[in-house]
């Protein structure tokens, strides 16, 4: 295999689809000479919009009529999709256009005036925002089933067949536009289905025609330069923490300075208020450095407490170790994972959307040496207090 | 010469062609700025663009995110303090830039440029398609298989097979313990092989 990749590396630089043109250069030439001609001048931004309008309208008028093109050529071969000879369809896209004449058919909603709460078909609105530049951004949450063609378009696109095409919310604007219907967690579609989007090797895979797919999130985007729609689907095993927001934390687990000294007014006193402005990282620090030393009294009074957590009361954990876990054999295996912890330098904090129980969530995340996979650690903010803590259960 | 670990590298074109790039640095770094990049444009652009694609895997944010490496490399050219090899320097930029875009919230967005991209560059992209499928060999099967690893192995085989970064260099470029770059060459080379196996067993 060694043998292989190292023989590999001339076509890999003539593979990958690529190259640092003129254009890039003189991109990166005017970006500089704008920053330094006009650090921080009002009229820049005017200017620099009038250019990109300018240039918008100018390749916007190519791209269309390319587009158009693109789009007979794809409706020619809709009926036979599977004929294609050179990929050019597949390279196209396929869109979803609403026909106006069963406008009353589809689930439109008014683009000014929808609101977080509406309800279409299935689907209620948890979230809208409208930009300076007027594009609109709109999340539908519910459970609705979709039935479509997925091709692979480089990326696996969906066109809802005919019935279908009435259960997706869409703008009063929308009808007779062409609108592109993709999916969140796109590679993992992909794998699903078997294609090699994203790859080198540029097969594209057939279309997957009558399809269900069930529908639990719906992310709607439109701006003056076209409507996008992303699915999130059911039963898709991804690794979703790699897409939600996070920060990196690269530090040893010891604590030191602070922390150590609010752990051990906390250890003490067990005063909620210490932990009040801590972030997850934090207290999952003080919880490893808990268990580091066997502090059991601690390490309980870290965990978040009442009955939909599943923390007992004090008196219930504290009588039976061995079943809540904290007796000699526990004790010893929180420190031995403390030493593991030594080697890690670099965990992830990622912030959990909102679940259905409105919890706020976080996740440490880290790999320790050796391991294949991440792992995760879930800290929960007390809804009571706004203090994060640690479930009973915490590593996932 | 047997070779004691399949992560050394050596051979003297390599160590005379790594010498002219250090003298060749080290010249650039006595430039006025404005020149020194562009000499680094025309020197890097193409293999720091195709790296960048190596992440993020399409075309408009790879021009992007190309753009802003070259900006960034511009302003912080002063403080390169040839620790490392200035080549490193700026593929660790580059993939930070591309790291940060593959972690960012605005990647799950929507992104209009792509519709406008994909057809602009078709014509590029469908003589890629005729050259590439008339040698669909075995080398582009195993890029394709290097390209669906997980990212964390993809960069390291990468890095080190076609970018010529020994594990140290790569250590300090990513950030990993060099320890912990050989377990992925390791892990990275055994998923390729576990993988053309697979494939051999579908089409034997």
């Amino acid at each position: 295999m060694d043998e292989k990749l190292q023989e590999l590396k001339q076509t890999f630089e003539q593979s990958v689809p690529t190259s640092f043109t003129e254009m890039d250069k003189q991109r990166v030439l005017h970006t500089i000479q704008n920053k330094k001609s006009f650090p921080s001048s009002s009229i820049l931004p005017k200017v620099l919009t009038t250019v990109t309008v300018a240039l918008f309208f100018f390749f916007g008028f190519f791209i269309v009529s390319n587009q158009q093109n693109s789009n007979e050529l794809a409706n020619q071969s809709s009926s036979n999709p599977n004929e294609t000879e050179d990929g050019l369809v597949e390279m196209v896209g396929h869109f979803f256009t609403p026909d106006k004449e069963k406008a009353d058919q589809y689930l439109l909603f008014n683009p000014d005036t929808v609101q977080k709460g509406d309800s279409f078909g299935f689907m209620e609105v948890t979230n809208v925002s409208r930009n300076e530049n007027s594009s609109l951004a709109i999340t539908f949450e519910g459970k609705t089933n979709l039935v479509g063609t997925i091709y692979d378009n480089g990326y696996p696109v969906f066109v809802p067949d005919n019935e279908s095409a009435y259960n997706i919310p869409i703008s009063t604007a929308d009808l007779e536009k062409n609108i592109r219907i993709r999916f969140d967690h796109s590679e993992k579609i992909a794998e699903k289905y078997g294609m090699n989007v994203g790859t080198l090797i540029p097969e594209r895979t057939p279309p997957i025609e009558n399809e269900e797919i069930t529908v639990l999130k719906i992310k709607y985007y439109s701006s003056e330069h076209g409507t996008f729609i992303d699915l999130e689907i059911a039963d898709l095993n991804v690794d979703e923490w790699e897409y939600y927001p996070s920060q990196t934390y690269t530090t040893k687990i010891e604590l030191s300075g602070e922390l150590l000294a609010i752990y051990q007014h906390y250890a003490a006193t067990q005063d909620e208020s210490l932990l009040k402005d801590l972030k997850p990282f934090d207290i999952f620090r003080l919880y490893q450095h808990a268990l580091s030393i066997g502090d059991v009294e601690t390490e309980y009074a870290l965990f978040i407490k009442g009955e939909q957590f599943g923390t007992p009361d004090e008196e219930t954990y504290f009588s039976d170790p061995v079943f809540w876990g904290h007796d000699e054999e526990a004790i010893e295996n929180g420190k031995k994972s403390f030493e593991k912890l030594k080697e890690v330098h670099s965990y992830r904090e990622i912030s959990l959307p909102t679940d259905e129980t409105g919890l706020e969530r976080a996740v440490i995340s880290y790999t320790l040496p050796n391991e294949e996979g991440k792992r995760g650690f879930q800290i929960i903010k007390d809804p009571e207090t706004g203090v994060w803590k640690v479930p009973m259960m915490p590593l996932q | 010469m047997v070779r004691h670990t399949i992560e050394q590298k050596g051979g003297n074109h390599m160590e005379h062609t790594e010498k002219l790039r250090l003298v060749h640095e080290e010249n650039i770094l006595q430039l006025e700025t404005m020149e020194a990049l562009e000499v680094l444009m025309d020197t890097y652009g193409d293999e720091i663009k195709r790296l960048i694609y190596t992440y993020v895997k399409n075309d408009a944010d790879t021009d992007d995110i190309t753009q802003e490496v070259f900006v960034t490399i511009y302003e912080k050219l002063h403080t390169f303090q040839g620790k490392s090899t200035l080549r490193s320097w700026m593929y660790s930029i580059a993939i930070n830039k591309s790291k940060d875009y593959l972690r960012s919230w605005n990647k799950r967005n929507q992104r209009i440029k792509e519709k406008l991209t994909l057809s602009a560059k078709n014509n590029n992209h469908v003589e890629f398609l005729e050259d590439r499928l008339i040698e669909q060999d075995e080398k582009q099967q195993l890029l394709a298989n290097i390209m669906d690893l997980p990212l964390k192995y993809r960069e390291v085989l990468i890095l080190f097979y076609f970018k010529d970064f020994s594990t140290v260099e790569i250590s300090s470029i990513i950030g990993v313990t060099e320890a912990a770059i050989r377990t992925r060459l390791k892990r990275g080379r055994d998923k390729l092989k576990q993988k053309l196996m697979e494939r051999g067993e579908q089409h034997g």
